[in-house]
């Protein structure tokens, strides 16, 4: 399976794959920029007052995440030509997998909203920031730290799904290493090596998303301490027991 | 000068306030007092429209407060609040919290806000804390910095709600005396609270309120010493 002559062949293949590997790069890039986009804006319209800029954002949601993502993408390739749309396989990559992680950027964005206290939006009421103020000045700037671990999980998960657009011919990595191994049989270098490409653009991003989840926890233990100056014995516990057993503890017992 | 006429607030069940009348001259110092769930909170938030009447009306001068489409930078700009939960922005220093609203609000330049800032600051003792984060403060002196920081916004009105119910019993004294010293000002003052011994020493007027109707009102001396009104009589009994 790993004959040498075998991993010689991918080899001399192997500038095709690194081509391949840029357009996945490309399209993740393309396509994360997209979903953030709309994952703000339909992130603040589902905590907007308005009825129907939630109700939209409801629908969003509901029919990109409750629908696989690969028959999206075949709708865009088989379907839209038939009503005059054609696109490359590279843009239907951004715009599918930009629209799909999109809603689930759009919750990651809601929840970190709705997790910052009613007691923030009244002050900036009662000071009179307008509502873009406030959430610029005043929301997104606390939620940030909420949303993000979430958020580089979500790049993880949308650079891992451009793989998808191997089945529609999309030419990004999957879709050349595929190609390489059906035509040769030569499939432990194909995949072993498309795996490890993968994994060196996933992996940082996993990482990433650990760290800014546990720096938040130090960060909340921390002002816990400022808080209360007058601290109990019953406080004093508590972080010594955080102090042994890691953040998560402590985090799930001094929220709010 | 605040016009309260016929105020109802229902939530779904609950009727928080049953027809309010009041009116607050400018310059009068109210002190809105009463058992929990009288209303009280829902009262005073009426006055800035951070609670929309169910039906009724509420003015401040010219403003009408329970419109649908009012300005809430007009009424920011007569108006500050302080809450009894400080709600200071915690992701911003304390000459942030204090300036934030006077330079994007206000218009005023950064320059004029932060000199006023920092006189505000020293007047609640806390000049020497600019540079802290709200969770470096302990409880009393967040207090302090969001009347700081409602001060600098030059209100006409300072709303209080509860200001020192979320406090440890040693932080109330130095939130109390900065409050004492509002009384002081020309400035227009209602405040929510439960510390009766400061309602007697700076209120012109103490309202006491029950099931969301305001039940009694008067001088301190009046409502505090020379009442008749059992309710009123049996809440004195329990809170002094």
């Amino acid at each position: 399976m790993f004959a040498a002559f075998k991993w010689e062949a991918y080899f001399e293949a192997f500038p095709t794959i690194l081509m391949a590997f840029t357009k996945t790069i490309g399209i993740s890039l393309l396509a994360l920029v997209l979903a953030l986009i709309l994952g703000v804006i339909f992130g603040l319209m589902s905590v907007s007052r308005s009825t129907v800029l939630r109700a939209i954002n409801r629908v969003y949601v509901e029919m990109i995440q409750n629908v696989p993502l690969l028959l999206q993408v075949f709708v865009m390739y088989a379907v839209f030509p038939l009503i005059g749309i054609k696109l490359s396989t590279f843009l239907i990559g951004v715009i599918a997998i930009g629209i799909y992680h999109g809603a689930y950027i759009s919750e990651v964005v809601r929840s970190g909203i709705s997790s910052i206290p009613e007691g923030q939006f009244e002050a900036a009421k009662s000071q009179g920031f307008s509502y873009i103020q406030t959430m610029s000045l005043v929301i997104l700037p606390q939620a940030i730290s909420i949303i993000m671990p979430p958020l580089a999980v979500q790049a993880a998960n949308l650079i891992k799904n451009t793989s998808i657009m191997a089945l529609v011919a999309g030419g990004e990595l999957m879709y050349a290493t595929n190609s390489f191994a059906n035509s040769t049989s030569y499939y432990g270098p194909a995949y072993v090596v498309a795996a490890i490409l993968y994994f060196i653009l996933c992996f940082p991003l996993s990482r990433l998303a650990l760290h800014l989840e546990q720096n938040r926890g130090r960060r909340r233990v921390k002002r816990k301490e400022y808080y209360n100056p007058a601290m109990t014995e019953f406080d004093e516990d508590m972080k010594n027991a955080v102090a042994e057993e890691g953040v998560s503890t402590w985090e799930s017992s001094s929220r709010g | 000068m605040i016009l309260l006429e016929n105020v109802r607030k229902n939530f779904a069940e609950v009727q928080a306030l049953k027809g309010v009348n009041l009116k607050i001259e400018t310059g009068e110092k109210v002190v809105i007092i009463g058992p929990s769930g009288s209303g009280k909170s829902q009262l005073i938030r009426c006055i800035n429209g951070l609670e929309r009447p169910t039906s009724g009306t509420v003015k401040i001068d010219d403003i009408l407060v329970t419109s649908k489409k009012v300005d809430h930078r007009a009424i920011a700009k007569k108006c500050a609040m302080v809450f009894q939960s400080y709600n200071l922005y915690p992701h911003m220093t304390v000459l942030k919290n204090v300036t934030l609203a006077p330079i994007k609000v206000l218009g005023i330049d950064e320059d004029q806000a932060e000199a006023d800032a920092y006189q505000y600051l020293e007047r609640v003792g806390l000049a020497d804390k600019i540079d802290k984060y709200p969770s470096q403060l302990s409880g009393g002196q967040q207090q302090r910095v969001a009347i700081a920081r409602a001060l600098n916004m030059h209100p006409e009105i300072m709303l209080l709600d509860e200001p020192t119910a979320a406090l440890d019993p040693e932080m109330v004294k130095e939130v109390l005396d900065v409050i004492k010293s509002l009384a002081e000002r020309d400035m227009t003052v209602v405040m929510v609270t439960h510390e009766m011994a400061l309602a007697r020493e700076a209120a012109d007027r103490v309202i006491f309120m029950v099931n969301g109707q305001i039940e009694e009102q008067g001088t301190p001396e009046q409502v505090f010493d020379h009442t008749q009104n059992p309710r009123m009589l049996d809440f004195l009994s329990k809170i002094l």
